[in-house]
């Protein structure tokens, strides 16, 4: 068993991939070992309810301030959290690591540092980061469905350990259908469809979410529930048929999930595709390095799910037309079984502990 | 002085060794800064101000121990009473969604508890001074005040108008600004097309 204390540190960036990754890891720890979040996220309270301490510092983007004046900010703040917290190990998951948590050693000598560096970077990109991947003892690169379709940056490195698509659950985890219907308020007798894409206000007719939610109101019998960040009014505003729910993580209730609206973020693609359900993938063409948009098209080339670049009238007419039909529902359903791969959290986690310097016998 | 920074950074983009250099430069001039942080954010109320901004005080509010509700309150009349000031709120629960959406900085403290979890509880007021010597050296406030009761009009009375910032203050804000611009806005992809 290992023992020692864990820091797991995560960018910001769209979303809640990376601190949901280092959630996955940190549920995953052997009981000797202390976890602790420190989090650029907006989003990092939600580790409380996993029982996790947790620290949060604004990120640039919060602020609003220049790039250097902010990289002297962090660097001072985690400088003073490092030697507070003396982690024996520090695990940082976004794609840029910053120069404070590349200078951890020269604050803490003896930190062990990882590095869960996701693929699938946008081509094309100056990616000088990665050559600080040799600060690291350990980059871990957690896996992605859509591999063959990367090409990307981190393409073809030979300097990162590969584990399994990293999800916060396991299949185990998931409610019973009846229990995560209850949950997100629907009838478990009837099809729910889950709209999950960011921003956006269900009321907004032109807006995606809008355009989406009432094309797919038009199916006979469907329920729609949106996820509350989509939308900005209370549950009373949303139209007859349409539920709002804040539920973290929105996967425990996938089992009441007949088909879904989602960006192609890796975590929303590989629980959805990882949890069987049929979905659209939207990509977010906004987001710095994530290729989302190869990802959507990885889903459609494997006949797992659907890649519709704009939700534009067609867009919404082929969402409809398809994920409305529960034959092709079903097709899609046995294509994603085909391709499940198993939760690589935990070897990511083992790899983690590898580092810790104490180990009992 | 705004042209000359301009012509500046236009001649360091064009040659690598002098862009190094300038880079340098920039980062002592930024370390040396006793200017509130430009472009920091001062609420969605005063976006239209643009640089002008910068030259608003920096008042720190501490509204740790209280709940969410109260704080979103807060919030919502910080408009109404703290036109012409950029906040800093300090929170110690799960109220940094509330502040960002209005366009208000938040930072976060550790409250006892959690702080009891992992260390000597009698070394949370150490920690606690410390985090606000941190947010002093930060944000160069004009004011660090305490809000227990989370009253917007308590704040709004408590509020002294700061003295207005000199020339040469002035000019170091949009000088620093021009030399370390602000990041450019990230709309979703999903709220219009």
């Amino acid at each position: 068993m290992s023992t020692g204390d864990v820091m797991y540190v995560s960018s910001n960036g769209f979303g809640m991939g990376h601190l949901t990754r280092l959630m996955a890891m940190a549920g995953r720890r052997s009981d000797g070992v202390r976890p602790y979040v420190v989090s650029m996220s907006r989003a990092v309270p939600l580790v409380a309810d996993q029982g996790l301490d947790y620290e949060y510092i604004p990120s640039r983007d919060d602020l609003g301030i220049g790039a250097r004046r902010w990289r002297f900010v962090f660097a001072e703040r985690f400088a003073s959290v490092l030697l507070r917290e003396r982690p024996d190990v520090v695990v940082f998951d976004g794609v840029h690591p910053y120069e404070g948590v590349l200078a951890s050693r020269t604050v803490l000598p003896g930190v062990r540092l990882v590095w869960s560096r996701r693929a699938m970077w946008r081509p094309g990109l100056v990616a000088q980061q990665l050559a600080s991947s040799s600060v690291f003892d350990v980059v871990v690169e957690p896996g992605e469905l859509a591999a063959e379709l990367d090409a990307g940056a981190t393409v073809g490195r030979t300097d990162a350990v590969r584990v399994g698509p990293v999800t916060l659950l396991d299949h185990a985890d998931l409610l019973p259908r009846e229990q995560a219907a209850a949950a997100l308020g629907v009838d478990p007798d009837r099809p729910t469809a889950l709209v999950t894409l960011g921003v956006g206000s269900i009321k907004d007719v032109e807006s995606d979410v809008g355009r989406v939610v009432n094309g797919l109101l038009g199916v006979p019998g469907l329920q729609v529930v949106v996820t509350r960040p989509t939308i900005a009014s209370a549950q009373s505003d949303l139209p007859p048929g349409v539920r709002g729910v804040w539920l973290y993580p929105i996967s425990r209730y996938l089992a009441a999930v007949d088909l879904a609206v989602a960006a192609a973020g890796y975590n929303s693609f590989h629980e959805l595709a990882g949890f069987g359900v049929p979905t659209a993938f939207v990509a977010n063409t906004t987001t710095g390095v994530d290729d989302q948009p190869a990802r959507a098209r990885w889903a459609q080339r494997a006949g797992v799910g659907l890649d519709v670049p704009v939700l534009d009238a067609s867009g919404v007419r082929r969402v409809v037309d398809e994920l409305g039909d529960p034959g092709r529902r079903a097709v899609l359903r046995a294509a994603l079984e085909q391709v499940r791969r198993p939760n690589g959290a935990a070897a990511a986690q083992a790899q983690v502990e590898g580092l810790l310097p104490r180990r009992a016998r | 002085m705004s042209r000359l920074v301009q012509a500046g950074i236009e001649a360091a983009r064009r040659l690598p060794w002098l862009r190094e250099r300038a880079g340098r430069a920039v980062d002592a001039v930024v370390r040396a800064s006793s200017v509130p942080p430009p472009a920091l954010r001062p609420g969605a109320w005063s976006l239209g101000l643009g640089a002008a901004a910068d030259d608003l005080p920096v008042v720190v509010v501490d509204v740790t121990g209280l709940a969410t509700e109260p704080v979103q309150a807060l919030v919502d009349r910080l408009p109404e009473v703290g036109a012409g000031v950029r906040f800093v709120l300090v929170v110690d629960g799960p109220q940094l969604a509330v502040g960002r959406r209005a366009g208000v900085v938040v930072e976060h403290l550790i409250d006892q508890g959690a702080w009891a979890h992992r260390h000597d509880p009698a070394g949370w007021p150490a920690y606690r001074t410390e985090r606000f010597d941190q947010m002093r050296s930060t944000y160069r406030p004009h004011r660090v005040l305490a809000l227990p009761s989370g009253d917007p009009d308590e704040l709004g009375r408590a509020l002294v108008r700061a003295p207005a910032p000199t020339a040469w203050r002035r000019a170091w804000s949009r000088a620093e600004r021009l030399l370390d611009p602000p990041p450019r806005g990230r709309a979703g992809p999903h709220a219009r097309r």
